[in-house]
């Protein structure tokens, strides 16, 4: 076996320069590119590691600041419980304190314009008892004295109407009984005047029947077919209670 | 007067400079395995294309199948161990090309490849040691080991130079003896299968150079 050395060196050779070269164009630019790539990555894994901080940061600023509105708000809440409560106890107290015065107002209203009912049903009452007085007084009560108290009644009978008197003589004429009740029992000159009276105004032939009853107290009740006059302190007073409770009820 | 095939082919002369196949052969492998990486990476992007990226695989595989072995930054010894195996492997598969010859065939080629992988050693182990330390190796584990020692460097370079020619010259010949013998189709399956011994020998004298680095730098007992 023979060796071209000038093959073994040319190889030799070649190898070293071929070494070089992909040295230049092969391992440097791989390296380049290994280096840059790692480069990227950890530039891209630091700058995604200070995202992550920033995004830490932010969330627990975020945190703080919901934690912080939660607490501005419950203050918040809280002060407007409390002046709601404050406006609330301030509405209820003036409104008390106005219901307060209008009822006293009211009351005070209510209270003066009974006093004002009262007197003026006082001032009514005294002027009917007053006007009762007075009519007891003159001629308008039942007079005591039998021929006036006669007369007083009789006049009543007159002062019936035309047709009411009228419809009284054709039923004494049928039935000539007229009937006198007194408070008390007359006597013969007690009784002449009422049958004088009658007689007088409704024929001779009349029957005058007289009878008493203490519940009337005095004056007359005149009894006759179909009709009653009656004139007697019992239905006077009983006419003034009327006027005095409806009077009473009118100032109630 | 039949000329010895294992005898180097002139092809031409440059002056003085006999031009053989294996050389001629070695400058278009070389061609290629510039060429390619030189356009590749001219304009090299981060978001590499499946060209680029094939290359940047096959660099990195290089490089942590040699820190692996090292067991520090392979990139400072890149240049020989990866142009290593990347030029035995184009070479062996010359041989799969038609009418071309593997130049590790010749003994020429795995000679210089042996030479620069001892000159490598004790240049990466001086670089790295120092020269007095480097050299205290010879004498361990006693100075009376350093003819051995020394024969051991040798003898060493010369089977990582015998180990890959014999193995690609007595493929080209067992393929020639075939194709001579049984016609065409036969050596087909050991042509595939001279495929993978010249992956296999690169893999191998990569490694070999590796470890004999690593024990110039003091990383690996041999």
């Amino acid at each position: 076996m023979q060796i071209d050395w000038w093959t073994l060196g040319l190889q030799a050779l070649n190898f070293l320069v071929l070494a070089w070269l992909l040295t230049r164009f092969f391992y440097r630019p791989v390296r380049r590119v290994l280096a840059e790539r790692q480069a990227r990555a950890e530039a891209a894994l630091r700058e995604a590691e200070a995202r992550e901080a920033a995004a830490e940061a932010e969330r627990q600023r975020l945190e703080q600041a919901r934690a912080d509105f939660e607490a501005e708000k419950a203050e918040a809440w809280r002060a407007f419980q409390e002046r709601l409560e404050a406006e609330r106890q301030s509405t209820l107290a003036a409104a008390e304190e106005k219901a307060h015065r209008i009822i006293e107002k009211a009351r005070k209203d209510a209270e003066a314009e009974r006093r004002r009912i009262v007197g003026r049903a006082r001032a009514d009452i005294a002027r009917l008892a007053v006007t009762l007085a007075r009519r007891i007084l003159s001629a308008e009560a039942p007079p005591e004295d039998p021929a006036r108290l006669a007369e007083a009644t009789l006049a009543a009978l007159d002062a019936l109407p035309e047709a009411d008197r009228h419809a009284v003589s054709t039923a004494l004429s049928r039935n000539g009984v007229v009937e006198v009740t007194t408070a008390r029992p007359l006597d013969d000159a007690a009784r002449d005047p009422w049958i004088r009276g009658l007689r007088g105004r409704f024929g001779p032939g009349i029957e005058v029947r007289f009878s008493h009853d203490p519940d009337i107290l005095g004056g007359a009740i005149l009894r006759l077919p179909d009709a009653e006059v009656r004139n007697t302190w019992s239905d006077f007073l009983a006419e003034a209670e009327d006027r005095l409770l409806s009077e009473a009820e009118h100032a109630e | 007067m039949n000329p010895s095939p294992l005898a180097p082919e002139i092809l031409f002369h440059l002056g003085p400079v006999p031009v053989s196949r294996a050389v001629l052969t070695t400058w278009c492998l070389m061609a290629v395995l510039v060429v390619v990486p030189w356009a590749v990476f001219r304009r090299p992007r981060v978001v590499a294309g499946p060209v680029q990226g094939a290359l940047e695989v096959l660099a990195e595989t290089i490089a942590a199948q040699v820190r692996e072995i090292l067991g520090r930054d392979p990139w400072p010894f890149m240049p020989i161990l990866a142009t290593l195996f990347l030029f035995i492997v184009t070479a062996n598969l010359t041989a799969a090309l038609p009418g071309a010859t593997a130049p590790t065939g010749h003994v020429e080629t795995p000679a210089a490849l042996a030479l620069v992988v001892f000159f490598s050693v004790h240049w990466f182990g001086i670089r790295d040691r120092g020269l007095r330390a480097y050299l205290s190796r010879y004498l361990e584990p006693t100075p009376l080991l350093l003819p051995l020692n020394v024969l051991g460097e040798i003898t060493r370079t010369f089977s990582l130079m015998i180990r890959l020619f014999g193995n690609m010259m007595s493929h080209e010949f067992v393929v020639a003896i075939l194709l001579y013998l049984a016609g065409f189709f036969l050596p087909v399956p050991f042509m595939a299968l001279g495929i993978l011994i010249g992956i296999v020998q690169a893999y191998i004298f990569t490694v070999l150079a590796a470890v004999y680095i690593g024990a110039g730098l003091g990383a690996i007992e041999t």
